[in-house]
């Protein structure tokens, strides 16, 4: 299963660890990162370019189908390859962490709702926290971190976060009583604001979304997309309290 | 059975998305304004239905939903035929074309474009501030590289997902319709391609009948 899956880009980008953790999630064992050196910027010239036209990483190809956006190839990847998961912690009950399709209209709105809320309000805030933050220590000549920037956006945050704690006190996940493509879409960022800014409290002070980020965190998937985070996130981490 | 209800007035571009998937699929439904003036949109009714107190919000029965594409979403779920399916949950090809399309809209087009509607529309006609050249100029620069993919993209296919209208053209529909309005209507000349995929979403009925509503002022 999966032969001829590829993943172009770079595991620390949480947009790309988005893709890899929905592929660890749905079983694919024998999908290919082929990395993209973006200090070259290699997205930007061919023959990338004629796979994502945009530039952007992650791009995917499962034999001759070639896709671009993130969230796009996470649902692709989730319809085709999983309907159970391979690496869910088990329980007492068994089959309660299952990532699980939506089996009504209800519950495939519900989830589509908390992934559009990811997409337009948690990452676009995230975001600006990561890259000024952890980033752009990374890149050679990243620059001086703009704490306006962050202070704005940790103000952000908090506002969602706040709404999220609303949610996640009444409901397990995102998604609803399973695991979704709507939490494990926050995994990449989160895990890069908990591990490599000194932000984290904005996760840690709320009970709910603590919880909640503790069982996304801990699932068997996740913890392989963050030692492959981890390669390249290692030097920005945060020293343990 | 009751019509379902959409809060937000049909002129907002957010509204105006879900109001397309609602026309296309021939449903029954009634838009519930919301006075921003008299700040309903954070009053605890309306945060009930949007914890983020913005619109639309949109209420089925007892379902209450916010975030414009996943109420268009379970609206094209809900009313799909064989002959509107403008999701392709069917088919995993071309539901996937539908959702890189959705997304590039989202994430790639709207904000090149959308700056330039604030700027030259919303700023000075709604909100009495001034147009800001500077944020015109880049997004105009941003613009057209994007538009340059997109007519590449369109010299292959009719539509986004392939040859068949989609949830990926009609996500286009209200932000363009205002740019229309903007004095830049006319970059879209320079990518035949474009203009005439524009061309055929403005074509159909449902757009028609939403844009009549949606008159932008002259610039």
């Amino acid at each position: 299963m999966g032969g001829g899956v590829k993943v172009y880009g770079v595991a620390a980008s949480p947009f790309v660890a988005t893709v890899l953790l929905c592929l660890e999630e749905a079983g694919v064992e024998d999908y290919e990162l082929v990395g993209v050196d973006m200090a070259a910027r290699e997205q930007r010239t061919q023959p990338y370019l004629s796979r994502n036209p945009f530039g952007k990483i992650p791009t995917f190809v499962d034999g001759e189908l070639t896709l671009f956006e993130s969230r796009a190839i996470s649902r692709y990847v989730l319809r085709k390859y999983g309907r159970t998961s391979a690496s869910s912690p088990t329980t007492a009950a068994g089959e309660e962490d299952l990532l699980r399709e939506p089996s009504t209209l209800e519950e495939s709105a519900v989830a589509d709702v908390w992934t559009e809320v990811e997409a337009h309000r948690y990452t676009p805030a995230i975001s600006h926290i990561v890259r000024e933050c952890a980033i752009k220590r990374l890149i050679p000549g990243g620059g001086e971190r703009d704490q306006a920037v962050v202070d704005e956006n940790v103000a952000k945050l908090g506002e969602v976060l706040d709404v999220y704690e609303q949610r996640l006190s009444r409901s397990p996940y995102l998604a609803g009583d399973s695991v979704g493509l709507a939490d494990l879409a926050h995994f990449g960022f989160t895990y890069c604001l908990v591990e490599c800014t000194e932000y984290g409290a904005l996760v840690e002070s709320r009970p709910g979304v603590r919880a909640w980020w503790g069982r996304i965190s801990a699932r068997p998937a996740a913890k392989k997309v963050a030692a492959m985070m981890n390669l390249v996130l290692n030097p920005l981490k945060m020293p343990s309290a | 059975m009751a019509p379902v209800k959409v809060f937000g007035p049909a002129m907002s571009t957010n509204v105006a998305r879900v109001l397309v998937c609602l026309e296309e699929v021939g449903a029954e439904y009634e838009v519930v304004n919301i006075d921003f003036q008299a700040q309903e949109h954070k009053s605890p009714e309306h945060l009930v239905r949007n914890p983020f107190g913005q619109i639309p919000a949109f209420q089925d029965g007892d379902l209450l939903l916010f975030e414009s594409r996943a109420i268009s979403k379970y609206v094209l779920r809900k009313y799909k035929t064989d002959k509107v399916d403008l999701l392709r949950e069917g088919n995993l090809k071309e539901a996937a074309m539908v959702d890189v399309w959705t997304e590039v809209d989202a994430h790639t087009y709207n904000p090149a474009l959308s700056p330039i509607v604030y700027e030259c529309l919303i700023n000075p006609m709604m909100r009495g501030i001034p147009t800001n050249q500077k944020v015109v100029d880049e997004s105009l620069e941003k613009l057209k590289k994007v538009l340059e993919v997109y007519e590449a993209h369109l010299s292959k296919h009719k539509y986004l997902a392939g040859d068949f209208i989609s949830f990926a053209d009609l996500n286009h529909f209200p932000y363009t319709f205002y740019f229309m309005g903007t004095p830049h209507a006319a970059l879209f000349d320079s990518y035949p391609h474009v203009k005439a995929w524009w061309e055929r979403i403005m074509a159909r009925p449902s757009v028609q009948k939403l844009g009549a509503s949606m008159v932008p002022p002259k610039a």
